[in-house]
């Protein structure tokens, strides 16, 4: 089965919402970036006094089977957070040593 | 920020820190010294010698004036001032604030030793005292029992008063009334003329008679025996057997020519406690020594003293100055913990929610407890200044929490988790919360670093605890705050909205009377960015209007606080016998018993004994009414004293003078209250009749009481001219002949004898009927190195005259006060002295300096203003870093003049004259106000940078801003409120202190949340436009743009 990397973008404050969409997924390997900066749909996300809030970026390589799961479970979450930040992007992994 | 970190991720580490801090917190406040206001005693050394018999001209040439030159050449020296009296010299030194006292006695000590040779032989060794005479007692006692007056003055003078002494901190103990024992030799002038004999032969063998010498030793044997001759007299047969001539070869005996026989002192004075004879006891304290605790040590002292008193005898504590202290001090701490809770009421009304609350509530305490554990460390005292600034602050303690919870909940609401809303939320507006402390605490750094001098002393405390106070809330808000927000497991989350960054989501989230407030605020500030100009006019009107009205609000040094005694001095007319004074006092003492049910016990004093800082005057005296407490009385101790002035006027041939301290002038707290004109120059009639000019002028001026010149002329006196040359003939001196006059009419103490178990004086001089008129002096007979005796008839020429009782010196210049007591306004008061004693012909060498709490007022003034300009500067400095930015700190100092005009008008309004107390709120208040503007202005340029158009950034900023503004306005003048008009012991003092900070807070807060949007409209308004017109000017403007700019 080929595998594939979920990453997810949202804003810290919802953290451990999406750690538990995670766990929930039976996803135990992650890798997470900590207060990332940028601007997206939700406003600016540059930790500044004048736009607080940052981002976290969390990737997960798993197989393509989960993947449906896992999306579904964060659409969820962006259900009852509509003006958090929180987008997940899938990329095939191409090769993986 | 790692502290806040550590204090989420280690609640139990931070719980224990906080329980250890409270523990050590209570230990430290059992500890704390406790005093009414921070020792603000000018460090004093007074210098007391006497010079038996001499006239105040002779004393004040021959002693004063040495003493005063070699006192001149110390270092760090502020002011010499001196009084000299018939026989008395007292000089006092004034060092520089913060002078190390024993040093600089140690160094005084030493000049003087220097010039011992300079000093007359018959004066005193000069001997250096660490107070100030003015100083209020710690404790007057007084000694009752079923026993003579003589036998109870034993006992106080070699039981009580010795054992008191010895107590570190206290500086002296005076014994007045009852009777002294002392052995009389009358000599009878007749028989001594019989006898070819002279007072000053008898004076001569009597003491040569009373020595016990020793010898050295004789061995004989194996023992080793010590010799002395054992001379000392110990009984009247003994002193009646001393042979002190010799008439055709047989002895005479001191008893052929003189009766001698035990006595007592003749001491022109009697105290009586209500109407019973008693003998009283004032304990002083060392300059710079705590009152509680010198008057505690006393406290200790007199129970065990108690135990050892004979049973029939008990000891009363009349007056103890720390009772009023502790009173004050336990009030002030009822009104700051009132003043915490209402500040708590005012948070739980804004945010609704109680375990928020309790946790912003957690930050009073604790920083209460901080703070006291600083206290200790620095030494510092619990009194009305320190307590005060504790009282003052409460309700700024929780600014910072209410900061930090609020931006936590803010993401709580959007869904972050505990921890991680406590920690991000906490350091988003950490550097914000460090900024505005800073602003708050800045303003007292000028008053430490660089102020010497009585605004400094008096409110270093007060700066201390502050600070202290604010930082340790600073702590509290950036660790225990996150640490418990994040134990709150049920927040409700906002899912409709990232409230985060949504102004008009935020708005709408609030309670209905928010909105209602919201609304009309909106309308008003979008109404007067409009009407910038009008806004401007009117706000410059009322400014310039509220400055125009400061001749009206008055100043004074201190507040009158009424601490429940009321003293009256008692004078008749110079040269009074003591029976005319007494039956004066006793006939005002009926008035007053009449007059004042609130009398809770009175010493009433006729004459005034020759001890210790004064002269003897049997025109003199004084009634001392102890009043009941505060609770228990009606009439302040003032209403009391204006009942009594007219009453005490229709006695005739008396003067009254009323105050309620001890000391000259009366005043605040034994602080000098009332104001001193000198006249200095040394000429001593024209400085009198000028004196009396202005003594008059000053009673003219309604507010100005009890007037009167310090230099009192008039003392009938003889002047005994020595003629030189016929003295010279006879191998004689001025200072022999003076001397022999002395020892007749006054007399002299020969010998100290131990008579029936105790040290009495025996005293030789003429018996009574030698001694009746000036005549007797002609008849006195002085001895001649030669072998025989001279009648002074021949000798001396006597006028009759009428001399100073006292002669008052400032640095080296003569100089007459005229001292009075000013009720209110004493800027006005001297105003119009001075405007009548500008008219009168000033004699030259001459001038006329204006003093006392007048003196104390300019200094403090000009202080206060140096301290708020330096603070300004400093604020100022602080808000441009923050803002990276010249201009937006020039925008918020405009609250400033709206902080004036609420100072102004709350003086007005409650009737309040402007003190030190005012001065010191106005200097906090700088520092506090400042804070709703960096609100304000950093806000707005947050809108601004999120690409708000700037009249929608600047209405909203308000309109967000307005809630937190609200609350820190609210829950400081909250916890004002009780400070500012809550009565009790010492009120008088912290009320100025306290309406200040309302007034100016309250104001200013009104004007800022219009005056500031408007001016940040103005100023970014124009610069827009010039930032616009380079952009049309480049070419790259729109055509809509260049319409807006030509618009």
């Amino acid at each position: 089965m080929d595998k594939v990397a979920v990453y997810i973008y949202y804003d810290r404050a919802i953290d451990e919402e999406v750690l538990d969409v995670l766990t929930s997924c039976c996803v135990e390997n992650y890798t997470r970036w900590h207060d990332v900066s940028g601007v997206g749909t939700t406003g600016p996300h540059l930790g500044d006094r004048v736009w607080p809030a940052l981002n976290n970026v969390m990737m997960a390589v798993v197989p393509g089977d989960r993947k449906k799961e896992i999306l579904k479970r964060i659409r969820a979450l962006q259900d009852d957070f509509p003006f958090t930040g929180l987008r997940a992007v899938v990329l095939p992994v191409l090769d993986m040593i | 920020m790692k502290i806040t970190d550590l204090s989420v991720k280690r609640p139990v580490t931070a719980t224990v820190f906080y329980l250890a801090l409270i523990v050590l917190g209570v230990f430290s406040l059992g500890r704390l010294a406790i005093d009414l206001i921070p020792d603000i005693s000018f460090p004093v050394i007074v210098i007391y010698s006497t010079y038996p018999g001499v006239s105040p001209q002779e004393v004040e040439e021959n002693l004063t004036k040495v003493i005063e030159n070699t006192a001149a050449s110390a270092s760090r020296i502020e002011k010499i001032s001196s009084t000299s009296s018939e026989g008395t010299s007292i000089v006092v030194v004034e060092y520089q604030w913060g002078s190390d006292l024993a040093e600089a006695s140690n160094d005084l000590r030493e000049r003087l030793d220097l010039v011992r040779d300079f000093i007359p032989e018959d004066a005193s060794q000069p001997v250096l005292f660490k107070f100030d005479p003015s100083m209020t007692p710690v404790m007057v006692l007084s000694i009752e029992g079923r026993r003579d007056l003589e036998s109870l003055r034993f006992i106080a003078e070699n039981t009580i008063k010795m054992n008191l002494e010895q107590i570190d901190g206290v500086a002296s103990v005076s014994v007045e009334g009852g009777l002294e024992k002392q052995i009389h030799i009358d000599l009878d002038r007749t028989l001594l003329a019989s006898y070819g004999l002279s007072i000053d032969q008898i004076v001569n063998v009597v003491r040569a008679e009373n020595l016990n010498v020793t010898g050295g030793a004789v061995t004989e044997g194996a023992r080793k025996y010590s010799l002395r001759t054992i001379g000392r007299l110990d009984d009247l047969t003994e002193i009646r057997g001393i042979i002190v001539g010799n008439k055709n070869g047989k002895p005479v005996y001191l008893e052929n020519v003189a009766a001698v026989y035990s006595g007592y002192l003749e001491d022109e004075m009697d105290v009586k406690v209500d109407r019973n004879d008693a003998i009283i006891l004032s304990v002083q304290k060392q300059s710079g020594t705590n009152t509680v605790l010198i008057s505690n040590r006393v406290q200790d002292r007199i129970d065990s003293i108690k135990r050892s008193l004979p049973e029939d005898v008990r000891l009363v504590e009349l007056f103890v100055s720390a009772d009023f202290i502790n009173d004050a001090i336990s009030n002030v701490w009822q009104i700051a913990l009132l003043g915490g809770f209402l500040a708590v009421v005012v948070l739980l009304v804004f945010l609704r929610n109680l375990p928020t609350t309790l946790i912003v509530a957690v930050s009073i305490p604790l920083s209460l407890i901080i703070t006291i554990i600083a206290m200790y460390f620095f030494d510092l005292t619990l009194n009305m200044l320190s307590l005060g600034g504790l009282a003052l602050g409460i309700g700024m303690l929780v600014d910072n929490s209410i900061v930090i919870i609020e931006n936590i909940f803010r993401y709580r609401e959007s869904g972050a988790k505990a921890g991680e809303a406590a920690r991000h939320g906490s350091q988003e507006m950490a550097n914000a919360i460090i900024a505005s402390t800073l602003t708050t605490v800045a303003v007292f750094l000028p008053l430490v670093l660089f102020i010497r001098g009585l605004a400094r002393e008096l409110f270093r405390d007060l700066a201390f605890t502050v600070t202290f106070s604010l930082l340790a809330s600073l702590l509290v808000a950036l660790t225990v705050i996150p640490m418990l927000s994040s134990r709150i497991r049920k927040v409700a989350i906002k899912k409709k909205s990232n409230t985060l960054l949504d102004v008009e989501e935020e708005l709408k989230g609030r309670s209905a009377a928010l909105r209602f407030l919201d609304r009309i605020y909106g309308a008003t500030l979008s109404w007067a960015l409009r009407h910038k100009a009008l806004v401007l006019i009117a706000i410059v009107l009322l400014f310039g209007g509220s400055l125009a009205l400061i001749p009206r609000v008055g100043v004074e040094l201190f507040p009158e606080s009424d601490e429940g005694m009321i003293i009256m001095n008692i004078e008749t007319a110079v040269g009074s016998d003591i029976d005319t004074t007494r039956e004066a006092v006793a006939k005002i003492y009926e008035i007053v018993e009449k007059n004042v049910p609130e009398k809770k016990l009175s010493v009433v004093q006729a004459g005034v004994s020759g001890g210790f800082f004064s002269t003897a005057a049997a025109n003199s005296g004084s009634i001392q009414i102890v009043l009941k407490d505060l609770g228990d009385r009606d009439r302040t101790d003032r209403e009391i004293i204006e009942v009594l002035r007219p009453l005490v006027a229709h006695v005739p041939g008396v003067k009254v003078r009323f105050s309620t301290h001890f000391g000259p002038g009366g005043g605040g707290a034994g602080m000098s209250g009332g104001l001193t004109v000198s006249v200095r120059g040394n000429d001593l009639e024209e400085g009198k009749e000028l004196a009396v000019k202005i003594e008059e002028i000053m009673g003219n001026v309604d507010t100005v009481q009890d007037a009167r010149v310090s230099r009192e002329e008039g003392l009938p006196e003889y002047r005994i001219r020595v003629d030189r040359n016929r003295a010279a003939q006879y191998g004689l001196t001025a200072a022999q002949v003076g001397t022999t006059i002395k020892r007749a009419f006054a007399g002299e103490t020969v010998a100290t004898v131990l008579f029936e178990g105790e040290e009495v004086d025996v005293r030789v001089r003429f018996r009574p009927e030698d001694r009746v008129s000036i005549r007797d002096i002609d008849r006195i007979s002085v001895a001649s190195p030669l072998g025989f005796s001279i009648p002074l008839t021949n000798l001396v020429e006597v006028d009759k005259a009428y001399g100073p009782v006292s002669i008052g010196r400032e640095n080296q210049q003569r100089v007459i006060e005229i001292d009075a007591g000013v009720t209110g306004d004493v800027r006005t008061a001297v105003n119009r002295i001075k405007e009548q004693v500008d008219q009168l012909a000033i004699p030259p060498g001459f001038s006329i300096v204006y003093g006392g709490s007048w003196e104390d007022i300019q200094a403090v003034v000009k202080d206060l203003v140096l301290v708020l300009v330096l603070s300004m500067t400093l604020i100022y400095f602080i808000m441009a870093a923050q803002f990276e930015s010249f201009r937006d700190p020039f925008i918020i100092m405009f609250t400033l003049p709206m902080t004036f005009v609420g100072v102004i008008w709350i003086h007005l309004l409650t009737g309040t004259i402007f003190s030190a107390f005012s001065g010191i709120g106005l200097l906090m208040l700088v520092g506090i106000v400042v804070n709703n503007g960096i609100i304000l202005v950093d806000y707005t340029n947050l809108l601004r940078k999120r690409d708000y158009e700037l009249t929608r950034a600047v209405v909203a900023a308000g309109r967000i801003r307005l809630r937190p503004i609200l609350m820190t306005m609210l829950t400081t003048i909250l916890a004002l409120l009780p400070l500012a008009f809550l009565g009790g012991s010492g009120s008088e003092l912290r009320k100025p202190m306290a309406l200040t900070v309302t007034g100016g807070l309250l104001v200013s807060t009104v004007f800022t949340l219009i005056l500031i949007p408007v001016l940040y409209h103005l100023f970014e308004g124009r610069r827009e436009k010039r930032r616009l017109r380079r952009m049309a000017e480049r070419g790259d403007g729109q055509p809509e743009i260049l319409e807006a700019i030509r618009g």
